[in-house]
């Protein structure tokens, strides 16, 4: 019964896709002057810029910098975010520089990483790493929240050895929070990357997309966005899904939310 | 002596009002090392804010940009919420729409944006259209899950009453469902700031605080940038307080009535 049900919720999911596709085709038939491409000349457009090579090389640039960024931000965040979360005064100490990062509009910032670093892949990485940072914090100091008060105290009474207490209290605890905030902040990361590549950067799938407002290829911007579907798609099966699984008990604090969507 | 010092607990504001300081001395210290054209000071700064507060212009394109917010968090929350309940009702509709969803919420917002100028060119409907579509997913969302958790013992209780189905629907789900999902329209008004800013930018609206920006560039004027910044954290603040407070308002209003 339960797999059945699962399977026509994947048949309507198909309907859906079917539907998006099917509008697109008949709206690029109604306006094919007004500028919005067939299906098969994005297709062709895709394989055009995976012969010629444009494709890997600006995935390639992008993906370096957002993984760069990414990894940055992310160690950050998990120190500042363990450490606040042992101690309440520099938890309210941080509270105002984390509220700012989750309020600043990311294009002012870009704005001004672009008088910092001039035009290259430091604001693209400065971004990244900047809008990771908060992301990862949250979900570290919410998941030293986490750990199991009475597990302490039992290990207080049985005199565990502090290695094992962090071993079987701590680590389990923080090893949620940090794959909650890992795969959060994953998706957001290309995102912000190919944000500050397209306002700031002569290379990368922004500045590619950037481009095709210039040549007025609509067929090719349509190329790019299928892969910044596919990539985040990828990112969403190989991480978050499998993450999301192991921690079905685990819920995105409304910040978390709030730094990942939107510029 | 020593027992009254124990007393007292130092404030959490302490500690943030000690925070909000330390930012502030980094800052001034990074102005002292780096030219004004990099790092402004502070003090530079506030100049710039009461410079841009008490300019027309600067007025004129925050009163448009928050035109445009406004329009767009209430198209997005009418059709958010609206299309969240129709989804929350008929499980196979939330499938279906599940896919256009995905793609709203994985399409960096740049390239959206992109998409809509290609497609439909640049203007006040376009940048309100992009971000009401950027928007609209965490509404859907919200509204959905909302729907979960309220009809099974709200509906129960109505069914206990035997009310008809309209007074079922106005007088109990509607009003429960909107005031779950009111949490979320908060969150979404901070959004749709940033997404309206984001969007005059790369539009290339001649009006608006993302013109403003962009000029502000071009003239190598760091100083406007960052009391633009300012001024935006500030509207944020402002507008998800003043949100908070209706709804509080509101609320007890509607607890006093029940």
């Amino acid at each position: 019964m339960r797999a059945s049900i699962g399977s026509l919720n994947r048949l309507f999911y198909l309907v859906g896709l079917a539907i998006i596709l099917l509008v697109w085709e008949i709206l690029a038939i109604r306006i094919a002057a007004g500028g919005l491409p067939h299906l098969n000349t994005v297709m062709d457009s895709l394989i055009h810029l995976a012969e010629t090579g444009k494709l890997w090389q600006h995935l390639a640039v992008s993906w370096h910098r957002s993984l760069t960024g990414f990894a940055i931000g992310a160690a950050l965040g998990f120190f500042a975010g363990a450490a606040a979360g042992f101690s309440k005064p520099l938890y309210y100490l941080l509270k105002p520089l984390i509220g700012a990062l989750l309020t600043f509009p990311a294009v002012i910032v870009v704005m001004l990483a672009m008088v910092w670093f001039g035009v290259g892949s430091g604001v693209a990485i400065f971004i990244t790493a900047l809008f990771t940072f908060p992301i990862m914090y949250i979900s570290v100091v919410e998941g030293v929240g986490l750990i199991d008060e009475h597990l302490l105290e039992m290990a207080a009474v049985y005199r565990i050895s502090k290695w094992c207490l962090w071993w079987s209290v701590y680590l389990p605890a923080l090893a949620t929070a940090i794959l909650a905030g890992f795969a959060f902040a994953a998706g957001t990361a290309f995102r912000k990357t190919v944000m500050a590549e397209l306002l700031g950067s002569n290379d990368g799938v922004g500045y590619a997309m950037a481009m095709t407002r210039f040549s007025l290829d609509t067929a090719e911007l349509f190329a790019w966005v299928a892969v910044c579907l596919l990539v985040v798609a990828g990112i969403e099966l190989a991480i978050v899904k499998p993450v999301a699984r192991h921690l079905q008990r685990w819920r995105l604090p409304g910040k978390i939310m709030k730094a990942g969507f939107g510029e | 002596m020593i027992k009254l010092w124990k007393s007292i607990t130092i404030p959490s504001y302490f500690w943030m009002i000690l925070g909000t300081l330390a930012l502030t001395g980094l800052w001034r210290l990074m102005s002292l090392i780096y030219s004004p054209i990099f790092v402004p000071s502070p003090g530079e700064t506030l100049t710039a804010v009461v410079g841009l507060l008490s300019s027309p212009e600067a007025v004129a394109d925050i009163a448009n940009t928050f035109y445009r917010v406004l329009l767009a968090l209430i198209l997005l929350t009418v059709t958010g919420i609206a299309i969240g309940m129709l989804a929350g009702f008929n499980p196979w509709l939330e499938q279906i729409i599940k896919p256009a969803r995905d793609i709203l919420i994985a399409i960096p917002p740049v390239a959206m944006t992109l998409l809509v100028i290609f497609l439909f060119g640049g203007g006040t409907v376009q940048t309100v259209a992009t971000a009401v579509a950027l928007g609209f997913p965490l509404l859907y969302g919200g509204t959905v899950t909302a729907m979960r958790s309220v009809d099974r013992d709200l509906m129960e209780m109505f069914g206990a009453f035997k009310a008809s189905k309209a007074v079922q629907f106005w007088e109990g789900f509607l009003p429960a469902v909107i005031y779950s999902v009111l949490p979320i329209v908060l969150l979404a008004a901070g959004l749709t700031v940033r997404l309206i800013i984001m969007a005059e930018i790369i539009v290339g609206m001649n009006t608006g605080i993302g013109n403003a920006l962009s000029i502000a560039r071009v003239h190598l004027a760091t100083e406007e940038i960052f009391a633009w910044l300012l001024i935006m954290a500030a509207a944020v603040l402002i507008i998800e307080g003043g949100l908070l407070y209706l709804v509080k308002r509101n609320l007890l209003k509607w607890q006093a009535g029940r």
